[in-house]
């Protein structure tokens, strides 16, 4: 067995090496597939990612009345850590001094306008998360109402998650997730068949060949092994370059801004590049074999 | 399926094996008419008398008489109609036993090809039966059909080699595909390719070989199997008549050593000569089948 895939690989070696011209055109097509595709993929996972982060950043917010007592608050942060389904070491207690220091740091040097005000207007707050952020809105009815609590008022809620606006945010990112998905599947589409169509051009080429190897009682698989490990090759040499050049490009286009960017926020990361690298390697292999052997076929009817 | 012969001693006899040698190229300049003339003749000479070695001949693999010789190809009223009502084959019925010669003669479009397509099983028949080495073509199935073609040689006018492969892997790959050991393929090969007279040329490529030697590694591709059935279409057609008698003396020791050997040929002369049996084809249908026949029917006959 071993020698038999011996003999297939070095078949297929042998005839990358005498259809030069062919094996360059099929490398360069899966190397510009799969840089679009790295690309893609590096944009959609940071969009998944990005709306994973709000999605599980989504914090409960429980105004309390300035007038609460000590035992109110008490009751209300038993209440809240018996709630099922609250993380429960995300319960935070905001004083109203945090909470005006919070807004200080957030305005940053416009935060002089807080002079401006007479004394602090700011309630004192809880604020935890729901352990799904899907059940976030079941949580936070459980806490409504409690007394010490500062009572709903029009476009204010309490307890307040931000209804809608997360829900608008994950539903952007979902469809541009759904977008670059597709974008994928038709572009895994258009290279299996551009992969297929300079493979065919290759066996078009041999098909008399390929007759004569039935003839001589060849069976398919016999013939399309060879076929199928060339189109294997040129896959992963091109996955191979395109991997290369979205190495380089980021490097020398993006890495600084991005580093700016992202320094100590702890933002979203894309993909991890040697991820990205295997995935683009084994879609490579994968269109090779699928576009050589699916077009192997209808030349294997001697 | 089919019984694998082991090659036989006819193959090996030294008088058998015997090259016609290579042709002279004449130094016309250097020769009176005179002499061109005398070793034309001699030519001629020399190519009845090696024809005439081959004729008629029995082998003793061949039983022509004998009542229930065992059929190597037989067809039932096979009929091949292809799309557009073209006639390949009509109704033909034949046998041809074990370890015979037989020229299949007919004009272009008498069906000679069908025929050699239907026992390749590369058309099925529309009606009829076919059978080689007793098994019936019809309910062969699609994935036996390779085990089928390695044990039929095919030797065609265009040689029908891998042009990229030299010599040595033209004919080693008739064994690759059987998935034949590497020492096994390392020990044949060379073997076959020095028995047809190439060894000097084992490592050449198709095309830097003469018409003659390209038939010579198509022989050994069909041969290196040692199949019961080699089936030869038009093996001499592109080649010179020297160089024709070399090819058909390859096939007749092949033939001596007991594979049946069926030949669709236009070379009057060497089915005239060689007085073997003789199926003619006409417009799809057997139009003589003659033991010792010539290439058109005897007048005497």
């Amino acid at each position: 067995m071993e020698t038999r895939w011996k003999f297939f690989v070095l078949e297929a070696l042998k005839s990358l090496r005498g259809n030069f011209a062919t094996t360059v055109a099929a490398v360069v097509t899966v190397l510009v597939v799969m840089f679009i595709a790295g690309i893609g993929i590096a944009l959609g996972s940071y969009v998944y990612n990005y709306s994973n982060k709000v999605r599980d950043d989504v914090t409960i917010r429980a105004y309390l009345k300035d007038s609460a007592t000590d035992k109110q608050i008490a009751e209300i942060q038993r209440t809240i850590t018996e709630t099922p389904g609250v993380q429960p070491d995300s319960l935070q207690f905001i004083s109203k001094d945090d909470a005006i220091l919070r807004l200080q740091e957030q305005l940053g040097k416009d935060s002089e306008l807080l002079e401006l005000t007479l004394g602090n207007p700011l309630p004192a707050s809880f604020e935890f998360k729901a352990v799904d952020p899907d059940q976030t809105a079941t949580v936070a009815k459980a806490v409504a109402g409690l007394p010490g609590l500062d009572p709903p008022r029009p476009g204010l809620p309490n307890p307040d998650y931000g209804a809608g606006k997360a829900d608008r945010v994950l539903k952007t990112a979902g469809t541009i997730t759904l977008v670059l998905l597709g974008m994928g599947v038709v572009l895994a589409i258009a290279a299996v068949l551009l992969i297929g169509n300079t493979i065919r051009l290759s066996i078009f080429a041999r098909r008399r060949e390929v007759e004569v190897m039935k003839l001589v009682g060849a069976t398919n698989w016999f013939v399309r092994l060879p076929f199928m490990i060339e189109g294997m090759i040129c896959g992963v040499a091109g996955a191979i370059g395109a991997t290369i050049l979205l190495a380089v490009s980021y490097q020398t286009l993006l890495a600084d801004r991005v580093e700016t960017a992202m320094a100590g926020s702890g933002s979203p990361n894309a993909i991890a590049f040697p991820l990205l690298v295997v995935l683009l390697i084994l879609a490579g292999l994968g269109i090779g074999a699928l576009g050589s052997g699916l077009t192997m076929r209808r030349f294997l009817q001697v | 399926m089919l019984k694998r012969d082991s090659p036989s001693e006819a193959l090996r006899r030294p008088d058998l094996l015997e090259d016609p040698g290579p042709v002279q190229i004449a130094d016309t300049a250097l020769r009176s008419e005179e002499e061109l003339e005398r070793e034309a003749e001699d030519r001629r000479r020399r190519r009845a008398e090696a024809l005439a070695a081959m004729a008629g001949e029995t082998s003793e693999f061949q039983r022509p008489f004998a009542p229930r010789a065992e059929a190597m190809i037989l067809l039932e009223n096979a009929t091949k109609i292809y799309p557009g009502d073209v006639v390949g084959l009509r109704d033909v019925t034949l046998q041809i036993d074990k370890g015979e010669w037989v020229f299949l003669v007919g004009p272009s479009g008498s069906g000679k090809s069908t025929f050699i397509k239907l026992l390749l099983k590369e058309i099925d028949a529309t009606s009829g039966n076919v059978q080689v080495g007793g098994r019936s073509l019809r309910t062969l199935k699609r994935s036996q059909v390779p085990k089928l073609r390695r044990n039929i040689g095919c030797v065609f006018q265009d040689f029908k080699l891998l042009p990229t492969r030299t010599v040595y892997e033209n004919v080693a790959y008739a064994l690759e595909v059987q998935g034949q050991r590497r020492e096994v393929i390392e020990r044949k090969v060379p073997e076959i390719i020095g028995l047809v007279g190439l060894a000097d040329k084992i490592d050449k490529l198709p095309h830097e070989l003469s018409g003659g030697q390209q038939q010579r590694v198509s022989i050994a591709r069909a041969f290196v199997n040692h199949p019961p059935l080699l089936i030869c279409d038009e093996p001499t057609g592109n080649l010179d008549p020297e160089t024709s008698i070399g090819i058909m003396q390859l096939l007749y020791r092949i033939n001596r050593a007991g594979t049946t050997v069926l030949m669709a040929t236009h070379d009057r002369e060497m089915v005239d000569k060689m007085r073997r049996r003789v199926i003619a084809l006409e417009e799809g249908r057997v139009a003589r089948d003659d033991r010792r026949g010539g290439y058109v029917e005897d007048e005497e006959a």
